[in-house]
């Protein structure tokens, strides 16, 4: 499915994505010296999303093992990354 | 070979309508190649300890005068500088390097009044701020006045004098610059009110190593996955937009989230800022 008319399709689910984003975003910026609360605010987005991907892809009717890993490994390369540099 | 460029970034009936570096095994690549960069680094520190590291123009008297400008905003006395206090804060900073450890506490179970103590300095009060791997006196300063219990310090009217070390060493095999504030007030009452020696002569004194420009291991770090999570957020941006054109129907994660997901990290790599505080 493309990107943009699955935005469009979905509307609802890709704004509560686009929260998600803004306020963990926010979060991080606002305990910007508080590293301990910095990695659970990634720890605690990046599940979020893994969760929001499980009901977006359920509500679609393609949950499937190959897209769990997907995001599985998007998000192990993200949480690598971030370890070994914000923190 | 320009086949091969092609399934690696665009979608193509070849690789499944699924560029070949959004395609899980190649993510599990990216994992794996970033993951033999980070030991790397770490083998290169315990091999050739000193060669990586942090470079710093930080000084006594910047961070004196930083601190007493954020005191004067609060409208504060300003803090005397205190020779004793400094030489605390130094003997602290040449702790951590010597022992290979970043807090108040040491494993030896030091603790910050220690110091204290062994320079001579009786106090009624006292307290430590500590901070690492920043470039910049302002950077450094003003992660201590984001932090609460920093900026408590700083802004403490208890405090009449301060202490500061700036030293320069090896800590965890990176090259770094550790920088100590000891605050306190006398217990007799009675307040010095010395110069800061100049940095050559503290560093004279007591750094065990020269700052001079190093390859910051953060940075390394940094450049890879910046490079890489741009590199996916482009393949993901060209492969939305070919999917559209070509409406296509494939089995794939949403790129829109993916998309989102990196561009978040990507911006938090980006604004993050340098050094650690303690």
């Amino acid at each position: 499915m493309n990107l943009i008319r699955a935005i469009r399709q979905k509307p609802l689910e890709y704004f509560i994505l686009l929260l998600i984003f803004s306020i963990a975003a926010f979060l991080f910026i606002f305990y910007r010296s508080d590293h301990f609360i910095q990695r659970r605010i990634i720890y605690g987005s990046s599940a979020t999303y893994f969760l929001w991907s499980l009901y977006h892809h359920y509500r679609q009717g393609d949950l499937h093992l190959s897209i769990i890993i997907e995001y599985l490994l998007f998000i192990v390369l993200a949480l690598i990354v971030t370890a070994a540099t914000l923190f | 070979m320009k086949f091969i460029w092609q399934l690696l970034f665009f979608p193509h009936e070849k690789n499944n309508h699924r560029a070949l570096i959004l395609q899980p095994s190649f993510i599990g690549i990216f994992i794996a190649i970033y993951l033999f960069n980070q030991s790397l680094i770490k083998s290169f520190t315990i091999a050739r300890p000193g060669v990586l590291g942090y470079s710093s123009e930080i000084t006594v008297q910047k961070v004196l005068d930083l601190t007493n400008k954020e005191r004067q905003l609060h409208n504060l006395p300003p803090l005397h500088f205190n020779n004793t206090l400094s030489l605390s804060a130094a003997d602290k900073a040449n702790d951590m390097f010597s022992h290979n450890y970043w807090a108040h506490n040491s494993p030896q179970g030091k603790t910050p009044w220690d110091f204290f103590r062994i320079e001579g300095y009786q106090y009624s009060v006292a307290g430590e701020n500590l901070a690492k791997d920043f470039y910049d006196t302002e950077s450094m300063v003003t992660a201590w006045m984001n932090s609460p219990t920093h900026k408590a310090n700083i802004l403490n009217t208890k405090y009449q004098e301060i202490g500061i070390g700036v030293v320069n060493g090896v800590l965890d095999g990176v090259k770094t610059t550790l920088v100590v504030q000891h605050f306190g007030s006398p217990l007799n009452g009675q307040i010095t009110s010395d110069a800061p020696l100049s940095d050559s002569q503290v560093l004279a004194e007591i750094a065990p190593a020269s700052p001079a420009l190093t390859i910051s291991p953060l940075q390394i770090s940094k450049t890879v996955g910046i490079i890489m999570f741009g590199l996916i957020i482009g393949v993901l941006i060209i492969d939305g937009y070919l999917t559209i054109k070509n409406q296509t129907h494939r089995l794939s994660g949403s790129s829109a989230g993916h998309i989102g997901f990196l561009a978040i990290i990507l911006l938090l790599l980006l604004v993050n800022r340098q050094g650690t505080i303690f």
